[in-house]
């Protein structure tokens, strides 16, 4: 099993250049169709960790750690955060914006999954390398 | 006149499969000149679009499957034309009023022209060195060569 563990400081431009080096680093690992589903699951939960995280702190870092297993990429993102629990998220409202990041991340990936460790906060998602039915 | 039934729920969806609502900075699909989506792609088929592609893919996925525009800008707009949208006056994407309103920039010498929906002040869009995301309706580059608008529907709920 391989790994990779990249940090990067809170910013707008950090933000964007980690979710790009991990979507570099995972693309030769999965199919192609599944690629825009990872990189969006991988933004969405990079996005959320700085804005309600780490409160787009730029002191406070956002660390990713990805592992590749044979059928699936784990990428854990840990920030400074409070936390939240993800069944008190309210399903998204019609006319309102907010709530579909987790739920089109959930979309997105064969799995998501959130918990506490080491003073730290970790949203965990696991994406499959292949189509099921491939 | 002429209204399309857009599904307010399924088009911020759609937009969140297109971008981050938290970073500007960060967009799931590139701009890039004559790439486009597959209708009904979800999520969507390819990481780069143009404008008239976007606006396309979004406006067919919102509508779920309802409403397919033609491709490219200056068709889209003889589209709107030729459907019986009201056209009104740009000024008006000020307003949140909840409706969705479609803006036109026709070609010009050397340069290509593009198409963007605006709701409340904001418009959706996908624009050249950034990509799918949305700015303020009066962003300059925008107000200062807008040549036509339309609204595309009643207020959304």
């Amino acid at each position: 099993m391989k790994r990779l563990r990249i940090a990067v400081d809170g910013s707008d431009q950090a933000v964007r250049v980690l979710r790009h080096m991990v979507l570099q680093a995972i693309t030769p690992l999965i199919d192609p169709c599944l690629l825009m589903g990872a990189g969006i699951a991988i933004g969405e939960i990079v996005t959320n960790a700085w804005v309600h995280g780490d409160g787009r702190n730029p002191d406070k870092q956002i660390e990713l750690c990805l592992r590749i297993q044979p059928d699936s990429l784990i990428v854990q993102v840990y920030d400074y955060g409070p936390g939240f629990d993800p069944c008190s998220l309210p399903e998204p409202v019609p006319g309102q914006e907010h709530g579909y990041g987790v739920y089109v991340t959930r979309q997105s990936v064969r799995s998501l999954k959130y918990y506490r460790t080491e003073g730290r906060f970790c949203a965990q998602l696991v994406i499959n390398r292949k189509e099921k039915n491939a | 006149m002429k209204t399309i039934p857009v599904d307010r729920a399924e088009l911020v969806r759609l937009m969140k499969l297109s971008f981050s609502f938290a970073s500007r900075a960060v967009t799931y699909i590139k701009y890039l000149l004559g790439g486009k989506l597959r209708m009904g792609s979800d999520p969507p088929s390819a990481n780069a679009v143009d404008c008239s592609g976007y606006v396309r893919w979004l406006i067919y996925g919102a509508t779920h499957g309802q409403t397919l525009m033609p491709d490219g800008s200056w068709y889209q707009q003889e589209w709107c034309k030729s459907q019986g949208f009201k056209r009104t006056d740009y000024g008006h994407c000020i307003l949140h009023d909840s409706r969705l309103r479609i803006a036109f920039i026709n070609p010009r010498a050397g340069k290509v022209g593009h198409v963007w929906v605006i709701i409340n002040g904001q418009t959706i869009e996908s624009y050249g060195g950034h990509g799918a995301g949305r700015r303020a309706w009066d962003t300059p580059a925008l107000i200062n060569n807008v040549s036509a608008c339309y609204v595309l529907t009643d207020v959304l709920t």
